[in-house]
C-alpha cells in the first residue's frame, strides 16, 4: 500500500518550486561575473566596512534578544502565570510588520520625539538637538531598537513554551538541593533551552542580517548595511554597478548558505547528546 | 521564594507596557492635528485627515491590491506546502532533513537579495510588474513558516486516523476530505495567517518585481517615513494593521463555519 516514492512525491512541488526560484537567483546572478568582479568589490573600503558594520549590528540584536528573550521567559515562569493575556500582548510585537514598528521608532526616538519632550520636561535638555541621536546614528541604535522590540517577546514566547514543556520539577529539585534561583536558571534551565535558543538566535541573527526596510529607512548615511548596499547598485543604470550588486548578493547567499549549514549540523550533535542522555537511567 | 516572584511580575509587567504602548502612540499620532515640540500631548486632536486618507482613492487600491496579492500568495503557499508537510511530519525518509532545510532557506537568504535575482529572470520572460510575479516571491518567504507550522501538525495526528479510515473502506478523496483535512485544520488556518500576514507586509518584494505597477499599502506608507510625513505614516500604519486583523477574524470565522468547533483535534 505505502510506495517507498509516496513522500517524495509529495514533497516534489515545493522542492521544484524553492529549486527553481533559488536556482534561478543565485544563477542570474552568478552567471556574467567573473573573478575580477569580486576582486573589485572585495576591495572596496566601503563593502568592507558594509560588511562589518551588518555583521555586527545582526550580531548585537541577536545576543541582546535571545538573551533579554530568555530572561523575559525566566520571569514569567517564576511569576507563575502562564495566563492567556500575557501571551496575547507579547504576541502584539511579533504580528507587527517592521514597518510600521519603524514609524513608532521615528515617532518615539527621534531628536523630537516623544522620549525627547519627556526628557525636556525632566529638565535634561532645553532644545532637540541635545538629545542624542538614535535615528540615522552611526551606531545603529534606531535599526536595532527595532529588531529588539519584535524579536524579544519572539523569542520570549518560543522559550517560556519549551520551559513549560519542560516542567517546574527540575526546578523544584535544584532549590531543594539549595541552589540559588541564579543556579536554577543558569545550571538546570539554560542547558535545557539550548536547542530551543540555537534556533532562536538562528532566525533572529538572520533576519536582523537580510532585512532591508529597516535600515534603509533608519540608518546612517555614514555606512549601509549590505542588502540595502546591493539595492542601490541594482537600482543603478551604470553596468559595473549592476554586476557590483550581484556580486554582492552572491557573496550575502553564500554567508546565509554558510550559517544554514553551520546551523543543521550543530543540531545534529545537540539533539543526538539529547537523545543519550535520555538513555541513561 | 516570593521575592522571586515580585521581581518575575514587575519584568512581566514592564514587557508587557513597552509591547502596547508603540501601538497606543501610533494612534494618538494618527488623531493628532497639531503637536509642537515640547508638548506631551497634541495641543490639537483632529479625526480630518483620517477621513481624508481613508478616502483617498490611492488608499482603496493599495488595499485592494494588497488583500488580492495576500489570499492568492496564501492559497499558493498551501497548495505547496500541505503535501511536502505532510511528508516531513509524517514519513521517514532519506532527504528528509534535506528538505527541511531547504524548507528554511527563504528565512536565511535575505529577501531583498533573492529578490534582485529573480528579477533579472522575470524581466526576461515578462513577469516583472505582473501580479503572478509578485505572487511568487511573497510564496517563497511565506514558505518556510507554513512548512514548519503544517509540519508540526502531521507530527502530532500521525498516520493513524487515515490508516483506519482508509481501512474501513473509505476511498482516498474521503479520507482526505473526512478526515485528515478536518484533524490538521487548525493547522492550516494558523498556516494561512502566518502566510497572509507574511505578503501583507512585503515592501521590498513587491517594490522590485512589482515595478511601480502594483501599489499595495507598505508601497504607499514607505516614502511618508522617508520624508518624515510621520501623521501619514501613523494613518496608513493603523490601515495596515486594520485591515490584517479584519481580514484574517473573517478568515477564522469561515473556516469555523465550515468546519465545526467539534472537529477541531484538541492539542
Amino acid at each position: 500500500m505505502k510506495a517507498a516514492s509516496k513522500p517524495y512525491l509529495l514533497a516534489a512541488p515545493l522542492v521544484l518550486f524553492l529549486t527553481l526560484t533559488f536556482g534561478l537567483s543565485f544563477g542570474y546572478e552568478i552567471s556574467g561575473l567573473t573573478l575580477r568582479h569580486f576582486l573589485a568589490v572585495l576591495w572596496n573600503r566601503d563593502f568592507v566596512v558594509s560588511l562589518v558594520a551588518t555583521l555586527s549590528v545582526a550580531a548585537v540584536a541577536t545576543l541582546v534578544s535571545n538573551v533579554g528573550g530568555a530572561a523575559l521567559a525566566f520571569a514569567m515562569l517564576k511569576a507563575r502565570v502562564g495566563g492567556e493575556w500575557v501571551r496575547h500582548i507579547l504576541q502584539l510585537p511579533v504580528i507587527m510588520p517592521h514597518l510600521v514598528v519603524t514609524v513608532v521608532v521615528f515617532h518615539i526616538f527621534a531628536q523630537t520625539g516623544v522620549l525627547a519632550r519627556l526628557t525636556w520636561w525632566l529638565g535634561f535638555i532645553d532644545d532637540p538637538n541635545q538629545f542624542p541621536l538614535m535615528v540615522f546614528d552611526h551606531f545603529a541604535i534606531g535599526i536595532m531598537l527595532v529588531y529588539l522590540y519584535k524579536q524579544i517577546p519572539f523569542v520570549a514566547m518560543v522559550c517560556f513554551d519549551s520551559l513549560r514543556g519542560i516542567s517546574h520539577r527540575f526546578g523544584d529539585v535544584g532549590e531543594n538541593l539549595g541552589a540559588t534561583p541564579w543556579q536554577v536558571a543558569t545550571r538546570v534551565y539554560l542547558p535545557l533551552l539550548k536547542p530551543t535558543l540555537m534556533a532562536t538566535a538562528l532566525i533572529t541573527f538572520a533576519f536582523a542580517f537580510g532585512a532591508f526596510e529597516v535600515p534603509f529607512l533608519l540608518g546612517t548615511p555614514l555606512w549601509r548595511t549590505l542588502p540595502v548596499e546591493a539595492y542601490l547598485l541594482h537600482i543603478n543604470i551604470d553596468p559595473d554597478a549592476q554586476a557590483r550588486s550581484m556580486a554582492i548578493n552572491v557573496i550575502i547567499s553564500a554567508i546565509s548558505l554558510g550559517l544554514a549549514l553551520v546551523y543543521s549540523s550543530a543540531l545534529r550533535v545537540v539533539s543526538h547528546v539529547r537523545h543519550s542522555d535520555g538513555e541513561r537511567p | 521564594m516570593k521575592w522571586g516572584r515580585a521581581v518575575g511580575h514587575f519584568v512581566m509587567w514592564t514587557a508587557a507596557v513597552a509591547c502596547v504602548s508603540p501601538l497606543l502612540s501610533l494612534i494618538v499620532l494618527a488623531f493628532s492635528a497639531q503637536w509642537p515640540f515640547p508638548h506631551l500631548v497634541p495641543s490639537l486632536f483632529t479625526a480630518d485627515h483620517l477621513a481624508k486618507l481613508l478616502l483617498s482613492p490611492r488608499l482603496g487600491e493599495a488595499v485592494t491590491t494588497s488583500l488580492e496579492l495576500a489570499l492568492l500568495t496564501t492559497v499558493a503557499t498551501l497548495l505547496l506546502v500541505f503535501p511536502a508537510a505532510k511528508a516531513a511530519g509524517l514519513y521517514s525518509f532519506r532527504g528528509r532533513e534535506a528538505l527541511k532545510l531547504l524548507a528554511l532557506m527563504p528565512v536565511m537568504v535575505p529577501a531583498a537579495t533573492v529578490t534582485m535575482g529573480l528579477h533579472y529572470f522575470m524581466i526576461r520572460v515578462g513577469l516583472a510588474g505582473t501580479m503572478l510575479g509578485v505572487v511568487i516571491v511573497h510564496t517563497v518567504f511565506a514558505v518556510p513558516y507554513a512548512f514548519r507550522i503544517l509540519m508540526y501538525v502531521f507530527e502530532i495526528m500521525g498516520e493513524q486516523h487515515e490508516e483506519q479510515a482508509a481501512m474501513l473502506g473509505a476511498g482516498p478523496l474521503m479520507v482526505f476530505s473526512a478526515v485528515t483535512l478536518p484533524l490538521v485544520m487548525p493547522g492550516m488556518v494558523a498556516a494561512a495567517t502566518m502566510s497572509f500576514v507574511i505578503s501583507f507586509s512585503q515592501y521590498i518584494t513587491t517594490f522590485i518585481i512589482g515595478g511601480g505597477r502594483l501599489l499595495t499599502v507598505p508601497l504607499l506608507l514607505v516614502p511618508h517615513v522617508q520624508g518624515g510625513e510621520l501623521h501619514v505614516a501613523s494613518v496608513y500604519s493603523l490601515v495596515f494593521i486594520f485591515t490584517a486583523l479584519a481580514a484574517l477574524v473573517l478568515l477564522r470565522a469561515v473556516v469555523r463555519h465550515y468546519y465545526r468547533e467539534t472537529y477541531f483535534l484538541n492539542p
